[in-house]
């Protein structure tokens, strides 16, 4: 795969200055594609050719959340008790057993387009009520660029780990510790196990697609993985509707 | 504060996060889909338990390696544990033990605070639906690791319009240790 060059200097885009921190490694090459991949949805694209990908700085801060604070960004208001309490966050692994049974139910039924149509449904109510307060969105790259620090901390407690586009409509999200497959350790050389572990990732793809579409934009989500926990989100842009 | 009580937010904090919302949007949706599928309420509640019951073999294991908690003495020991130990490092949330028997096997959870019903609207047509009778399945196979029999049953449903929601918890025995023919000493 050809590395992107000249983008070591890359302008940051603008307003964001501040807050960018140096990540502190030149231009890597790009890993090779992960051979595992799933099945595109129907009517889209080929696989998004990622050579000319510019790296995105998110201005992502190399230091972990404390627990505290990391327990302060996924705080949400409580439903039933006053606005002054709020519901701290939950464990990942109940929610990833929660997950699985999930997967296992669509699966009986041989419909996985069902799962990732349950995704949707999930990004979709998240973002309605996180970004009630939230100044309207301009372009395509603010939006994804808000999935992917804000929503994403919202969500698991920290950001997506590396942003990628090649500025013509298809962003590669980097996620080295995804909440939703952390605890899977599969046989890489099994079929039937890369098979199931695929499985894992399309509710994610739906709850991204379903998010974005909240936020005005029409695309195709599909997920990649080489290692879990890490995995890559590929998000291709269909429609937008700013 | 009480030893299991330490335990339990010490566990909490210990493990990864995400965030509640997350979590009991996926509940609903779900128990949404169920509802879709099966007609039969009472067929979608079973199914629910299902669940509960395949989650709670896991989950035991978790708590167990993560809380490094000792054989317990007594039911009350166990209720002890399961509310203050295991619902709070799995769900942030407490539910008060309370109304226990005289024999000491059954006492009710009584749920200040449940998350898996935040925003959640029980429709006129789900009447019969037990929303949170996955947490039925899971104490029921969590318990049955680590060898006590138990049923567990949802007797009040805030979403119902009762005060709170409660789950009945009655310890039915111990399960013996019945290792197969081959492990048997002769």
């Amino acid at each position: 795969m050809a590395t992107p060059s000249g983008h070591a200097g890359a302008p940051p885009p603008p307003g964001q200055q501040q807050e960018e921190a140096q990540q502190g490694r030149s231009q890597t090459p790009q890993p090779d594609m992960p051979q595992a991949s799933l099945p595109a949805r129907p009517g889209t694209a080929s696989a998004a050719s990622t050579s000319e990908a510019a790296q995105v700085a998110l201005g992502v801060k190399p230091t972990a959340a404390s627990q505290t604070q990391q327990r302060r960004m996924l705080t949400t208001p409580k439903a039933r008790s006053g606005a002054s309490q709020s519901r701290g966050p939950m464990s990942a692994i109940a929610y990833r057993m929660l997950a699985f049974e999930l997967v296992r139910i669509c699966d009986a039924q041989n419909d996985l387009g069902k799962l990732e149509m349950l995704g949707f449904g999930i990004g979709h109510r998240f973002v309605e009520r996180f970004t009630r307060t939230h100044a309207k969105f301009t372009n395509t790259l603010e939006v994804v660029k808000f999935l992917c620090k804000d929503l994403w901390l919202a969500m698991f407690g920290k950001q997506v780990d590396k942003l990628q586009t090649n500025h013509k409509g298809v962003f590669v999200l980097h996620d080295n510790k995804c909440a939703w497959v952390s605890s899977v350790d599969i046989d890489y050389s099994d079929e039937e196990s890369l098979e199931q572990a695929k499985k894992f990732l399309i509710a994610p793809c739906g709850l991204i697609r379903g998010a974005l579409s909240n936020l005005g934009i029409k695309c195709t989500v599909r997920a990649e993985f080489s290692t879990l926990p890490m995995c890559f989100f590929n998000i291709q842009i269909n429609e937008e509707m700013l | 504060m009480s030893r299991n009580q330490r335990l339990g937010e010490s566990c909490y904090n210990d493990l990864e996060k995400i965030n509640a919302e997350l979590f009991t949007l996926t509940y609903g949706a779900l128990v949404a889909q169920l509802v879709r599928d099966m007609e039969d309420v009472d067929k979608v509640n079973a199914k629910l338990d299902e669940m509960g019951h395949n989650i709670g073999l896991r989950l035991i294991d978790e708590l167990l390696a993560k809380s490094g908690i000792a054989r317990c003495g007594s039911f009350r020991e166990t209720a002890d544990v399961v509310s203050k130990v295991g619902f709070k490092m799995f769900l942030n949330t407490v539910p008060n033990v309370d109304n226990w028997n005289e024999r000491g096997t059954e006492c009710t959870l009584v749920f200040d605070d449940n998350p898996l019903e935040d925003f959640v609207a029980l429709p006129s047509s789900c009447a019969g639906l037990k929303y949170s009778n996955v947490l039925c399945g899971v104490l029921r196979g969590a318990l049955e690791s680590v060898h006590l029999a138990v049923a567990c049953e949802i007797v009040s449903d805030a979403l119902k319009g009762d005060p709170k929601t409660e789950i009945r918890m009655s310890l039915k025995h111990v399960i013996e240790d019945e290792a197969g023919e081959d492990y048997r000493e002769d």
